[in-house]
């Protein structure tokens, strides 16, 4: 190969602003005018042209995907009657919150690695931390479900794998967004798949590498919206268990940097840029190449000498391969230092490539190490034992350069300052209208059992159980809390737990989500309230310790271009912070994915509904699991919490089609000291069942409780704590509103827990009690009997709609 | 060139095929019957003798599968019970794994001079459908465009 004929010289430094964003968009780079001047600039001050490896490389290493330039902007943010200011977005609100909550919690500080690696930390016991990351692949899915969800699931894994100097995987998490399965194909925009097809391909391959892995799929949840029919969300997260003698990376120079596993080919190149543009009808063709394809058993095979390898302690430094291969890879770990890249060396699946098609391409279950050269040796030794290639493919150095050789041709050049801090900040005015429009009163008549069938069977609350069942969620013999609850496996858990060391089976990692897309529509901070406050919900319901709960933010919005989507990303942004801080939970990783809309051929724009995913986490004791459905009859059914009028994107509205409202919020002074009680009173061995109120309000959860043992119970709405507006049956049924369990006590110990309430003062009360019957039965304000539905119609609808 | 087909026994339920077929059906299209058999595109210097062992030793599971071996491009159509034949492959350049895992297992199996292996697979319809609907089903279910590639025949009954 001659010289010229693989690498090209790109003519930037004399060009108009035009040309400029010409050569952004003719190769895919996603980069703006600003940006591309910046590149100007320093080119002109260098005296020379980049090329085309130089070009690619800082496009990918300043692509949203990789740099966040949409959450580090500047933002004055206009409320009614004040003005914020943000110097930098992401590290004044989830940042901070972090280090404040850290600070609060003193010497009870369970984090030990935040923001930093590829995964958070936090500490299991003395010995082992547990990293926790979930991330999103929502283009690629968008393209090809299976072969997206595959690369998602595996390239969070990778991330895993990566943290720290390898951590263990214990489990995956995995949650879904998706048009609604009855969408007429008709009206499905040109190059949109249908969302059946696609949620039967995003689940094949979930559970395809998942199972082949070996790790338990354990958690997760689906949320159906139109305006997701074009931008799927596909959340894919992984735990792992990592020695805390083992989290430490450094780069020292004069050390080999060696890449093992799979070779490198064309797949998912310009992946990182990709992700940053938006989806049209032409996605379909200009982005075959952004699609890559897993390969689980590969990684498998990785994942068990990478173990080896960290436990003879043969490398000094470890990072996955994921978007922006190579180029991200090597970049991020040697960014302080420096390092030369031979790229020929590279192990090849096809010759042809040219050097910045190396550099970048995104070919999947690659890692990349950075070793002594006296271990070198021995760590290739090793890989090959089981098969895996490895190869040397550069230097660290310390001259705070990149080098990127090919054949002894130095293909590229670039500061390692100017590359990873040379991005021109981003800086926006956006201004919030609080949506307080008087909304117009609901006027049916309500049928209580049509609409409760109704609610049930709604895909977005019915059972998942055709999805939950072909994922392995017991391999590895740990979960102790299941997806599914009761001896037949047909219930609904609130969380699930797991062991990750079976010879201390004691010790277990809860995990749960908390995501309202609904909530979002209507008001972005308070789905940011609401979204944590049910993932907490959901882990003390289960047993877990709230003060031990460590929390993930993965926001993915539509074009941050547009005002109002920036604007209502800012709002939940700033409802991340309040309610971090109030309820004393850390954020310890997350991610955020922007121009989730979509473009039809007749330029309609269509974007997603603001979607929040907050992961919980929390390391708790085994003995404290608690089940969310109704184990006896003949037990007090007591309901924590306040009961509002908040009907703001309620599951109610929803299935009526009626809009605005109040989204449910938060009582910022009290809401901690229920979740506090109520894991105290677990600990203390009061509660029998525990399960958390969420979306469909009072009736949903009391249903859902009867299902294990198809039992049946009396409700009587007077009873229940509420609000002075709640002066309808209608009201106390369906609110969402949040921080409510409802709770049965063991057998002689309601006095003691109703005493342990009393003593805590939090708001509580007992409404009724469960019965054999097999039949709900409520009692509206009037003590007149409103609705009597038998549990096992419902169970039935409730099972079957998916 | 030596191409491998695997499919079902006769008496063996062809479970991707019905699930095709219902699937397809609920669409609105009349379909009878789908079957699938898995294609393996051979390159390399080998004679047919190394083939068949390869085919009966690591491709086939022989209670359930049998195989047939082409020397040509496509798998023969004489007699061929069907309407339509829908073969898939993936584009060039996208990674096979089921192809490199062959490969690798056929080396293990201490056979030599095997260039490339690619994978794809064949669907045969039992069905009057038009050709305009064989095509839509071909790129709208059996198919994903970006990255596989389908040739479709008309055949005989």
């Amino acid at each position: 190969m001659k010289k010229d004929n693989f690498i090209t010289k790109i003519s930037l430094r004399d060009i108009s602003h035009e040309e400029l964003l010409k050569i952004s968009k003719k190769r895919s780079l996603s980069l703006n005018l600003r940006e591309m001047l910046a590149i100007q600039k320093y080119y002109i001050n260098k005296g020379r042209d980049p090329t085309d490896i130089e070009i690619e490389t800082i496009a990918q290493t300043w692509s949203e995907h990789c740099k966040h330039k949409v959450f580090n902007s500047k933002v004055k943010l206009k409320l009614q009657k004040k003005t914020i200011i943000y110097e930098n977005l992401f590290k004044e609100t989830i940042h901070k919150a972090t280090e404040l909550v850290r600070k609060q919690k003193g010497k009870k500080d369970f984090c030990i690695s935040v923001f930093k690696d590829n995964a958070g930390i936090i500490r299991f016991n003395e010995k082992y931390g547990i990293a926790f990351k979930v991330e999103t692949h929502n283009h690629p899915s968008a393209l090809d479900p299976y072969g997206g969800a595959n690369t998602g699931i595996g390239g969070v894994i990778r991330d895993i794998l990566g943290c720290g100097l390898g951590a263990k995987p214990i489990f995956n998490t995995d949650i879904f967004c998706f048009g609604p399965l009855d969408y007429p194909s008709s009206k499905l925009p040109k190059g949109v798949m249908h969302p059946l097809r696609i949620l039967k391909g995003v689940v094949a391959g979930v559970r395809d590498y998942g199972n082949r892995m070996g790790i338990p799929t354990i958690n997760g949840s689906i949320f159906f919206h139109e305006r997701y029919v074009g931008n799927p969300l596909v959340y894919c997260g992984t735990a792992g268990i990592i020695p805390l003698d083992h989290i430490n990376k450094k780069t020292p120079k004069g050390y080999d940097i060696v890449v093992a596993g799979g070779r490198t080919g064309r797949d998912g190149i310009h992946g990182a840029t990709f992700s940053s543009a938006e989806l049209t009808s032409d996605s379909e063709t200009v982005s075959s190449q952004a699609v890559q394809i897993g390969n689980p058993i590969e990684e498998k095979k990785l994942e068990d000498i990478l173990l080896k390898a960290r436990d003879l302690k043969l490398y000094v430094n470890i990072t996955d391969c994921g978007a922006g291969g190579f180029a991200s890879a090597i970049g991020e770990m040697c960014k302080g230092t420096g390092a030369v890249v031979w790229l020929d060396r590279a192990p090849l699946k096809y010759p042809g490539l040219k050097p910045w098609e190396i550099f970048l391409s995104e070919s999947q279950e690659r890692m990349v190490f950075i070793t002594s050269p006296s271990n070198t040796k021995k760590l290739i030794e090793l890989f090959k034992s089981e098969d895996v290639e490895a190869t040397v493919i550069g230097k660290t150095t310390d001259d705070k350069k990149l080098k990127l050789y090919y054949k002894d041709i130095l293909a590229g050049e670039l500061d390692m300052d100017f590359l990873h801090k040379g991005t021109p900040p981003r800086d926006c005015t956006v201004t919030w209208k609080e949506k307080y429009k008087k909304e117009k009163e609901l006027k049916i008549e309500f049928d209580h059992e049509d609409i409760i069938k109704r609610l049930l069977s709604h895909p977005i609350s019915a059972s998942k159980e055709r999805i939950i069942r072909q994922y392995d969620h017991e391999v590895g013999g740990g979960t102790f809390l299941k997806p599914l609850l009761g001896i037949k496996q047909d219930s609904p858990s609130d969380a699930s737990a797991v062991a990750p060391i079976l010879e201390n089976p004691e010790s277990v990692v809860f995990v749960g989500n908390g995501i309202n897309p609904l909530y979002g529509i209507e008001d972005p901070y308070r789905m940011a309230l609401s979204a944590i406050d049910e993932s907490l919900r959901q882990i003390t319901s289960a047993g877990g310790p709230p003060h031990r709960t460590a929390i993930l933010d993965n926001f993915c919005f539509g074009n941050p271009e547009d005002p109002e989507q920036m604007a209502s990303f800012v709002m939940a942004a700033k409802g991340c912070y309040d309610i971090a801080v109030s309820y004393s939970l850390p954020f310890i990783s997350g991610k955020d994915s922007f121009y989730n809309e979509f473009k039809t051929k007749d330029s309609r724009k269509i974007s997603i509904p603001p979607t929040l995913l907050i992961s919980s986490i929390a390391v708790g004791r085994r003995e404290d699991i608690t089940v969310s459905t109704f184990q006896n009859s003949e037990r007090p059914i007591i309901i924590t919490g306040l009961t509002k009028k908040e009907f703001g994107g309620s599951m109610l509205y929803h299935i009526l089609n009626h809009k605005g409202g109040d989204v449910p919020s938060v009582d910022f002074k009290n809401a901690l000291k229920i979740f506090n009680s109520i894991h105290k009173a677990i600990q203390n061995k009061f509660i029998e069942s525990c399960h958390d109120l969420s979306e469909n309000g009072l009736v949903g959860a009391v249903a859902e409780a009867c299902f294990e043992h198809e039992l049946g119970c009396e409700i009587f709405l007077k009873k229940i704590p509420r609000t002075k507006d709640c002066i309808k049956d209608w009201h106390i049924l369906y609110s969402e509103s949040n921080t409510r369990f409802i709770i049965t006590p063991k057998k002689d110990k309601t006095e003691r827990l109703i005493y342990f309430f009393k003593k805590n003062r939090i708001p509580f009360e007992i409404i009724g009690k469960t019965n054999s019957s097999g039949f709900l039965k409520i009692y509206g304000l009037n003590s007149k009997e409103i609705l009597n539905i038998s549990i096992s119609l419902l169970k039935k609808l409730w099972r079957s709609s998916i | 060139m030596f191409l491998i087909e695997v499919e079902k026994k006769e008496d063996i339920t062809d479970a991707e095929g019905k699930e095709l077929t219902d699937s397809i059906s609920e669409m609105g299209f009349k379909v009878k019957d789908i079957k699938v058999s898995q294609l393996y595109f051979i390159e390399g210097k080998i004679n047919k003798k190394v083939i068949s062992k390869i085919s009966k030793e690591l491709l086939t599971d022989p209670v359930i599968e049998r195989f047939k071996i082409y020397t040509s491009k496509y798998p023969s159509i004489k007699n061929f019970p069907f309407q339509w034949e829908v073969i898939k492959t993936l584009h060039k350049g996208v990674t096979d794994n089921t192809g490199e895992t062959t490969l690798k297992a056929i080396k293990a199996m201490g056979i030599k001079n095997i260039y490339s292996i690619t994978t794809g697979k064949r669907f045969m319809f039992d069905s009057n459908l038009t050709e305009k609907e064989i095509k839509n089903i071909s790129l709208k279910i059996l198919s994903n465009p970006i990255i596989e590639s389908v040739s479709i025949r008309r055949c005989k009954k």
